[in-house]
């Protein structure tokens, strides 16, 4: 259930304040009733995919245990890493694999199993890779094998995560959820309300709100002109940052307001001075999952050079493929992984310029990641190559399409408000602090008014997140 | 967790008296406003006495002259379309001019997408009601469609969603979206070739129709509440040809009610004609006066008016 559904707005009060009527000694129960709801709230999408998470959960659980124990635990590793990844690959690439087969081989091999595609468990990918995590740790001994099935099972299934991340790691969340949790932490359900509420903003106001003029021209690119299809690009690389830290903030604040320490998914990614940067700051508990179990275990940047940029290239490959079955995501995750090469190749990976060569520099890595940008939001290479091949005809009229004017001027609101906030956060964090502001007036009122920009300018309806598909 | 809890129950009771306060501003300012597509929404829905409606779609907007229609048949009329909307829109509009007069005729303007198929979230056609929720018979279509509509229309901010802006501006400005001339909002622009494609086949039979069951049960609710009234079923000139099977359930509704239906799908002197078109589904403002000579006629046939 995403958090902007009138149902989860409803839910979730109800879900607080009876988490906390069960006193805090009853550290399991507690637990338990958290795992209910969890499983309650994915079932909600449909019931049967919830035996999926619960086979997930048992095949890691189990497999940790024994490689604990065993004394060549690789064999048991591979066995439960293959069995973790087989729901994803089925419900996910199942497809993909068999229409690029059916391509390659003359024989014209062809299972395609039309239901698929729309069929397939939301959140997969995340709850796949947070036990894959778990149990790569286990195998290198960062982690003990969890004895406790509850535990355990919630730390995959626990419900503000496990739609679209933040994917976390067992050190961080299964020490929390073993210890004796204090019975409520004011000053952790403040922050966690404030988060949920810019999150909010983030996602309804500005994200749907730009999306509504992304959906205008892109699928239909061919009848807009470049500088409207150039339009359309910054605002999808504006949605997509909205929609996915606008969750994930939501996601780590109502974790707080239960008491749960969450990682941190996104740090201002479009003040990144390099596309290297930009991943230390994007999706930061995948970039930080594909180093600890791809980049490291392969060789990491202990190696020749020539191996490190392969290793970099194949990092970045895997992290197209896991955001989708389509070449696009490939194209895109290569993309990302030959700029990074590049940069590594040529030292720019830091900046160590003055004010204007980082201004220069946060400029070039935004108009790069807003061109990879359109290879993941097409349908097609051919659409994505169609978009920016109209970007660049000189031959097209120079006018962009603005779209109605109520709706862009709640854009141009929007966008300014987040673009504000985090440029205050990068650049200056101890001043305009708003939401955070020693003035209880000051705090109340940006509260109040920010709720009120919700319900005015929000765009209801739209409830889907974008990463919720992956 | 006492003080946390009291502090969030004061937060949302600011919020409901910011709520309240605001309803209050934006009702008095939008019921103002005389310009653009909420002073034409408030015309329609308050002033409108014209004998002659036509409900519809942004085609019914761009293709019937309001002004000849009345100056030839001699017939009041008004442009009621929306952008956008169909059926359930229209309905709702129906219903507030019911609530002050009955007109004598009624042109619809269908459009299979807005009034017949699934497809197209049902929530969009609620928009410009959303200020008219408190009037009689309104609040039952937004329940109709969603029930939790009920709760979110509890707040006045979320009954100004997305409006307040223009509304403010087109008030203390007079500078809006033009209202059109008895509704009719043509566009005098010529035919751009790029967005159409010769072959294609507006509308798709090949894989069946899904038809909504709302917007057909809205159809005879519309049809209902216009009993006594002439009911024209149109179908306007499109550039495209059309696969007219998909008016099946149209044609059901007039056979079983005894209504007419005037269709110019597919009419060749339309058809693939730049001349009148400004894209593949609206007529220019040429084409929009063409056809409301030919629908004149049509009409004329059927005793709608005097003669010229």
């Amino acid at each position: 259930m995403v958090f902007n559904s009138f149902n989860f707005i409803i839910l979730y009060p109800f879900i607080f304040l009876l988490y906390y009527a069960i006193p805090a000694k009853h550290t399991k129960g507690r637990n338990l009733y958290l795992l209910l709801a969890s499983y309650l709230l994915y079932a909600h999408w449909k019931p049967v995919y919830a035996l999926i998470l619960l086979a997930v959960t048992a095949v890691t659980f189990f497999s940790a245990k024994m490689i604990a124990k065993a004394t060549r635990p690789k064999r048991i590793l591979t066995l439960g890493v293959l069995l973790t990844l087989l729901p994803l690959a089925f419900f996910k690439y199942f497809n993909f694999i068999n229409d690029t087969l059916s391509e390659i081989l003359p024989a014209g091999l062809n299972w395609n199993l039309p239901g698929l595609n729309w069929a397939i468990p939301v959140g997969i990918s995340f709850f796949t890779f947070q036990a894959l995590g778990y149990l790569w740790d286990v195998y290198y001994k960062r982690q003990e094998a969890e004895h406790d099935f509850l535990t355990y099972a919630l730390f995959i299934s626990f419900f503000p995560s496990i739609l679209a991340g933040p994917i976390n790691k067992a050190s961080l969340v299964i020490p929390q959820l073993k210890s004796l949790r204090p019975y409520f932490d004011y000053g952790k359900a403040v922050e966690g309300l404030k988060m949920v509420l810019w999150g909010m903003f983030m996602k309804v106001v500005v994200a749907d709100r730009v999306g509504i003029y992304v959906d205008t021209v892109l699928p239909s690119y061919v009848n807009y002109t470049g500088l409207s299809c150039f339009m359309a690009s910054i605002l999808y690389t504006i949605q997509i940052y909205t929609d996915f830290a606008g969750y994930s903030l939501m996601a780590i604040g109502i974790g707080k307001m239960l008491g749960f320490e969450l990682t941190e998914n996104f740090r201002r990614p479009y003040f990144a001075v390099s596309v290297t940067d930009f991943w230390h700051r994007w999706h930061i508990s995948l970039s930080t999952w594909l180093k600890d179990y791809v980049y490291i275990p392969m060789g990491g940047s202990r190696c020749s050079k020539l191996r490190n940029y392969w290793n970099i290239f194949v990092t970045f490959l895997v992290s197209g493929i896991w955001h989708g079955a389509n070449w696009t995501f490939i194209v895109w995750g290569c993309m990302h992984g030959v700029c990074q090469i590049v940069e590594k190749m040529l030292g720019q990976q830091k900046c160590s310029y003055g004010w204007f060569g980082r201004s220069v520099k946060i400029l070039v890595t935004f108009l790069i990641v807003n061109f990879a940008w359109l290879f993941f939001r097409m349908p097609s290479l051919s659409d994505a190559c169609g978009v920016i091949a109209r970007i660049f005809n000189p031959s097209l009229p120079m006018t962009v399409f603005w779209g109605p004017i109520n709706n862009l001027a709640f854009m141009v609101l929007g966008v300014a408000m987040v673009w504000a906030k985090d440029f205050r956060d990068e650049f200056a964090p101890e001043r305009f602090l708003l939401m955070n502001s020693a003035s209880r007036g000051i705090r109340w009122l940006t509260y109040v008014l920010l709720l009120a920009l919700i319900l005015t300018a929000g765009v209801f309806g739209a409830d889907q997140f974008i990463y919720a598909n992956f | 967790m006492r003080k946390f809890i009291f502090r969030v129950c004061l937060f949302f009771l600011a919020i409901i008296v910011f709520d309240r306060v605001f309803g209050f501003l934006m009702e008095g300012i939008s019921s103002r406003v005389e310009v653009g597509v909420t002073g034409r929404d408030n015309f329609i829905c308050d002033k409108v006495t014209d004998d002659m409606l036509v409900f519809g779609s942004s085609r019914a907007v761009e293709h019937y002259n309001a002004q000849m229609l009345t100056d030839s048949l001699g017939i009041p009329c008004y442009n009621c379309g929306e952008t956008g909307c169909g059926i359930i829109l229209a309905y709702g509009r129906l219903r507030m001019i019911l609530e002050r007069y009955k007109p004598h005729t009624i042109l619809y303007e269908i459009t299979p997408d807005f009034d017949l198929l699934e497809g197209q979230d049902n929530h969009q056609y609620l928009f410009s009601l959303k200020r008219h929720y408190d009037r009689p018979g309104i609040d039952s279509i937004f329940w109709s469609i969603d029930t939790k509509e009920k709760y979110k229309m509890l707040s006045k901010m979320y009954q100004h969603n997305s409006s307040f802006l223009q509304n403010i501006v087109a008030y203390f400005s007079g500078i809006a979206g033009e209202t059109g001339v008895k509704g009719f909002r043509p566009y005098d622009v010529e035919m751009d070739t790029m967005k159409v494609r010769k072959g294609h086949i507006a509308y798709d039979s090949s894989k069946g129709y899904t038809y909504d069951s709302l917007k057909i049960q809205y159809l005879n609710k519309f049809l209902d509440k216009t009993k006594g009234m002439n009911v024209f079923f149109v179908v306007s000139p499109m550039w495209y040809e059309q696969d007219t099977s998909v008016m099946a359930p149209i044609q059901k509704l007039c056979q079983e009610r005894g209504l007419q239906m005037i269709n110019f799908a597919n009419n060749p002197k339309y058809v693939h004609n730049n001349k009148y078109f400004k894209d593949g589904e609206h007529l220019n403002a040429r084409g929009a006066d063409e056809f409301t000579r030919d629908l004149i006629q049509e009409l004329r046939k059927r005793n709608i008016g005097g003669k010229p």
